[in-house]
């Protein structure tokens, strides 16, 4: 109890602080570059409404200076009774990547700068080509331990192709599979997070409060999916492809030295959109709904198809299935 | 229309021929003259009416209609040789099949239509069902502006689902679900605005290869300080030069 | 208190005077430190893109070094335990000197994490009150505090006794707690950094029950490796040998300290021949970054193993130091043993640095090879603290030679006797 009161007083003065800083709130540390009220922003988690509001209206203001545009940056609560699910389709993914850049374009990724070879654009999805089946047979004769037969079919995590790039898609011998976060039950980058900077909401999808991440990677290393990317450099982000429609846990712009994955379109799915990549999916291939309303897509696809995810054995129960038909 | 004062002069060269039966060779020569014009600007006459010698009226009873893009070649060639992709024949709303298909009888004998030598409409790849169908297995003989289900009932086209349901149950439950396909807008209420149709082509519905986008770029680049080797080396130098001296016994 | 700020005070003085040749080696230090600021100052202002260190492989030169640092630090718990513990005379005397060392090891190793973090400016969103740490779920909570906690220990315990030590009073009981304390916290410091790694479900390289014992086992083996050539230095730079000198370093603490490494590297050589057994006879997919260390991997017909010749003399330097360290004519003979101690230094350096971050991104979890080589700035900038280590231990070790060997006190206890100090 005397802790919680310490804790009480400290929290009260480190708002005080806060507080006492704000005349000097817009005062820029060079090198860093940031101000002294980003500096001492708190957790999102932590942030009263009107704090809230205060960091969006200074956020708003600073993409209006940096791109010159009027940015919508919403903090809709997760709905209630709702925790999003996935179902992806391999037997009709054509691998042909619109969902990669799809995602690109509405969660204000940072681009590959034409003149600044250090930038590069960010991609949340990696669709792997994987071959449909390989057989060598084994040498006829030979005792078992000098020639083993290779027959080799099925979802390969080990050996496939990131950087495909075929006149046409899908090639014959070829199946695809689109890789993004899988939003884990378990998510074990949010249990090795130092900060609490990622987290998992009540409706299921793993955020990142970009102003507090520290960017020691750790959740990088964790993530048995490799969905997570970090910010190398300065995003470079020309004015014409920013998504003016943001959510402060979702799209809004990054900076350098943070963390950032697939959030299932925040920004859309706590309007009742779908998410970008269900949307572009040229042959339906994706499918995304609420797990907990037995009416929707992707309970349908739970019943109906047989599903299976990555990494089973991990234990992260992800919420992203894949199925075929 | 050429075609259609082809015709009428024609017509109206034969009736002269009748009338004048006893011609003058003048009168000969003029009917020659028309006769040799008529050949000069015969290849220009559509396939249609050559092959079945009916007139243009029987499907423009209106008069000719404004040209198209591929009657306007048709118009400067002649011929729709070398037009392109002709159009593969959707029903247009309010149904114009019937325009034409109301004047003849059908044939109900399955044929390959691809060299179709009547409208352009038809003449397209057909590749649904590995040989078992054909055009009238779903287009309603007795009136083309509708389907033909299994027990012979009559649907719009809007309605195709139901049509394309009958062989593909599994695929249309799956469908009205919103498993199957794109489904749009939001997700309390997903927009099915697309029937099988807007994405299947009825007539050759497996989907073609596409063009995938760009493959992802590798990590990019180290940021490199101007002359920084050369720093570095003189650094590294200095350091070990000292490092040695203090070193040295 | 004015003893304290007098010694603080003259501490300060007597590390920084000294012979030309020290001033020498002060400087050859200072150099790499500034440059690595100067450095620095660009991954501050451009971001990490300075590095090599992509979404691939996410972990480069700082952690690795990191995590062998770690292992340094530990290694004084060899000394201080047959001191305190088996009461090993010999060890008594140099107790301090590997002290020093944690300190200057874990001076290297925050600075490693501090510099490698995305968002420096962040730091302190990791510690209670100003942040929101994620205790105890977050391995790199536990490591924050027992690294730190283990840095307190390591410059109370010697700050103390050499504080006693120069005011000519014998230290007080409660210190042997705190010393005692160090012992079992030593092992935790490596133990917690092995865990960070061996936790990840994701890393199959890592994630193994070994991970913990292999790396103790060769932070045992590196530690007293390089005790003992800081040992040989220590004894030329200074009065040891020489008649009247209080500070002493026998041949056969060097000895002691030789066998504790031989007996850390059988160890450790036992335990990665084990992991190299359990990985590679089922030949699972888990093969792959044991692979990639020592043959490469190969895709679409390029091979990929940049880090094979280096993984080949590691354990070839290693496998040759155990053998010297196996002899004792070989490990009582100053040459070959000074020989055995740097490779065991330089092997355990490549495969429990580089040789053990590295490959646990290589492939990434989803298959992709992408290797990584550190840029030219990421070496400057790692040298460079490798020199902010050594400046630091330098410092702290020129005080504690001064003072231990008599050469200074406070001016009110010039005529005491030196009290025993352990």
């Amino acid at each position: 109890m005397v802790d919680e009161s310490r804790r009480d007083f400290l929290k009260k003065a480190a708002a005080g602080a806060t507080a006492a800083v704000i005349p000097f709130a817009n005062v820029r540390i060079p090198v860093i570059d940031v101000t002294l009220e980003e500096f001492f922003q708190k957790h999102y988690k932590e942030m009263s409404e009107e704090e809230k509001q205060r960091v969006i209206e200074r956020l708003k203001k600073e993409y209006k200076e940096k791109y010159g545009i009027d940015a919508t940056i919403k903090t809709t609560p997760p709905k209630e009774g709702v925790v999003w699910g996935y179902a992806l389709n391999i037997q009709k993914c054509i691998g042909c990547r619109r969902c990669v850049y799809a995602c690109v374009r509405e969660n204000n990724q940072s681009r590959a700068s034409p003149t600044d070879p250090t930038k590069g654009e960010i991609q949340w999805i990696r669709v792997l080509e994987i071959e449909k089946f390989k057989i060598h047979p084994g040498e006829e004769g030979k005792d078992f331990r000098t020639r083993f037969g290779e027959i080799i079919a099925g979802v390969n995590l080990e050996e496939n192709e990131h950087y495909y790039n075929p006149e046409h898609v899908p090639e014959e011998d070829k199946f695809y599979m689109p890789i993004q976060c899988q939003q884990c039950e378990r998510p074990p980058c949010v249990k090795v997070c130092p900060t609490k900077a990622t987290w998992k909401e009540p409706d299921g999808i793993i955020v990142v409060d970009y102003n507090w991440c520290i960017g020691c990677r750790f959740c990088l290393a964790a993530c048995p999916y490799w969905a997570r990317r970090f910010n190398w450099s300065d995003p470079y982000l020309p004015k014409e492809e920013i998504n003016p429609n943001m959510h402060y846990l979702g799209n809004r712009i990054r900076m350098r030295g943070v963390v950032e994955k697939c959030t299932f379109c925040i920004q859309r799915t706590r309007e009742g959109r779908y998410p970008a990549c269900v949307e572009i999916c040229p042959v339906g291939a994706r499918k995304f709904g609420n797990l907990l309303d037995p009416e929707s897509d992707v309970r349908k696809v739970l019943e109906k198809k047989r599903v299976f995810r990555l990494k089973e054995e991990l234990g992260t129960q992800p919420k992203f299935f894949y199925f075929m038909d | 229309m050429e075609a259609r004062s082809d015709n009428l002069i024609l017509q109206k060269a034969l009736q002269e021929i009748e009338r004048m039966k006893e011609v003058s060779v003048a009168k000969g020569l003029v009917i020659l003259v028309i006769l040799l014009s008529m050949f000069s600007i015969a290849h220009a006459k559509p396939e249609f009416a050559e092959k079945t010698g009916e007139s243009c009226t029987v499907c423009h009873p209106n008069g000719p209609p404004e040209l198209g893009p591929a009657g306007e070649y048709f118009k400067e060639h002649g011929t729709l040789e070398g037009y392109g992709e002709l159009p593969t024949g959707e029903a247009e709303p309010g149904g114009r099949c019937n325009v034409c298909h109301a004047q003849f009888k059908p044939n109900p004998t399955p044929r390959d239509l691809s060299a179709a030598p009547r409208e352009p409409n038809h003449r397209f790849e057909f590749n649904h069902g590995g040989g078992r169908f054909w055009c009238l297995t779903c287009h309603n003989p007795v009136d083309r502006d509708t389907l033909r289900l299994f027990n012979g009932s009559e649907i719009p086209f809007e309605e195709a689902p139901l049509l394309c349901s009958q062989c593909h149950g599994v695929i249309y439950e799956e469908w009205k679900e919103h498993i199957h396909g794109r489904w749009v807008g939001s997700i309390e209420n997903p927009e099915p605005d697309v029937i099988c149709t807007d994405c299947h082509n009825p007539h050759d519905p497996e989907f073609k290869p596409i063009e995938p986008e760009k493959p992802p770029e590798k990590p990019p680049a180290s940021k490199e300080i101007p002359n920084y080797p050369v720093y570095s080396f003189i650094v590294l130098a200095l350091s070990l030069l000292l490092a040695v001296y203090a070193a040295w016994r | 208190m004015s003893k304290l700020i007098d010694f603080v005070i003259t501490s300060i003085k007597v590390s920084l005077t000294g012979s030309k040749k020290y001033y020498a080696w002060l400087a050859s230090l200072l150099i790499m430190v500034l440059f690595g600021a100067f450095s620095y100052y660009y991954q501050l202002k451009y971001g990490l893109i300075i590095t090599d260190i992509r979404d691939q492989v996410s972990w480069g030169s700082y952690i690795a070094n990191f995590t062998f640092l770690v292992g340094v630090a530990a290694a004084a718990v060899m000394i201080v335990l047959p001191a305190y513990i088996y009461n090993y005379k010999e060890f008594k005397h140099i107790t301090i000197f590997g002290e020093l060392l944690a300190v200057g090891a874990l001076t290297m190793c925050l600075s490693f994490v501090l510099i490698d973090l995305g968002r420096i400016d962040r730091m302190l969103h990791i510690l209670p009150f100003t942040g929101t740490p994620n205790w105890p779920q977050s391995m790199l909570t536990w490591d924050v505090i027992v690294l730190n906690g283990y840095l307190f220990l390591n410059l109370l315990i010697p700050g103390y006794l050499l504080y006693k030590a120069y005011v000519r009073e014998p230290p007080r009981k409660w210190i042997k707690i705190f010393i005692l304390i160090s012992i079992p916290w030593a092992i935790s410091i490596h133990t917690v950094t092995a865990f960070l790694y061996g936790g990840l479900a994701a890393r199959p390289f890592w994630n193994t029950a070994v991970m913990a014992p292999r790396f103790l086992a060769s932070a045992f083996t590196a530690g007293p490796a390089l005790m003992i050539i800081i040992l040989q230095i220590v004894r030329r730079y200074t009065c040891i040998g020489k008649p009247g000198c209080k500070l002493v370093v026998t041949d056969r603490a060097l000895f002691t300290l030789a066998h504790i490494a031989l007996i850390s590297m059988l160890v450790n050589l036992f335990f990665l021949g084990s992991e190299i057994y359990t990985v590679g006879y089922a030949a699972t997919s888990h093969l792959a970054p044991l692979k990639y260390l020592f043959f490469g991997l190969e895709h679409n017909g390029v091979t990929y193993a940049k880090l094979q010749p280096y993984m080949w003399a590691a354990i070839t330097m290693e496998i040759i130091a155990a053998i010297l360290l196996l002899f004792p004519k070989t490990r009582k003979n100053f040459t070959t043993l000074n020989i055995a101690c740097i490779f065991a230094f330089l092997g355990i350096w490549t495969e429990k640095g580089m040789g053990l971050i590295i490959p646990g991104f290589i492939p990434t979890p989803i298959g992709e090879i992408w290797e990584y080589y550190p840029t030219l700035m990421e070496i400057m900038i790692t040298l460079a603290v490798w020199a902010l280590g050594f400046l630091v231990y330098t410092l702290l070790l020129k005080v504690a030679i001064a003072i231990e060997a008599e050469e200074v006190v406070h001016p009110s206890a010039k005529d005491k006797e030196m009290p025993e100090m352990h």
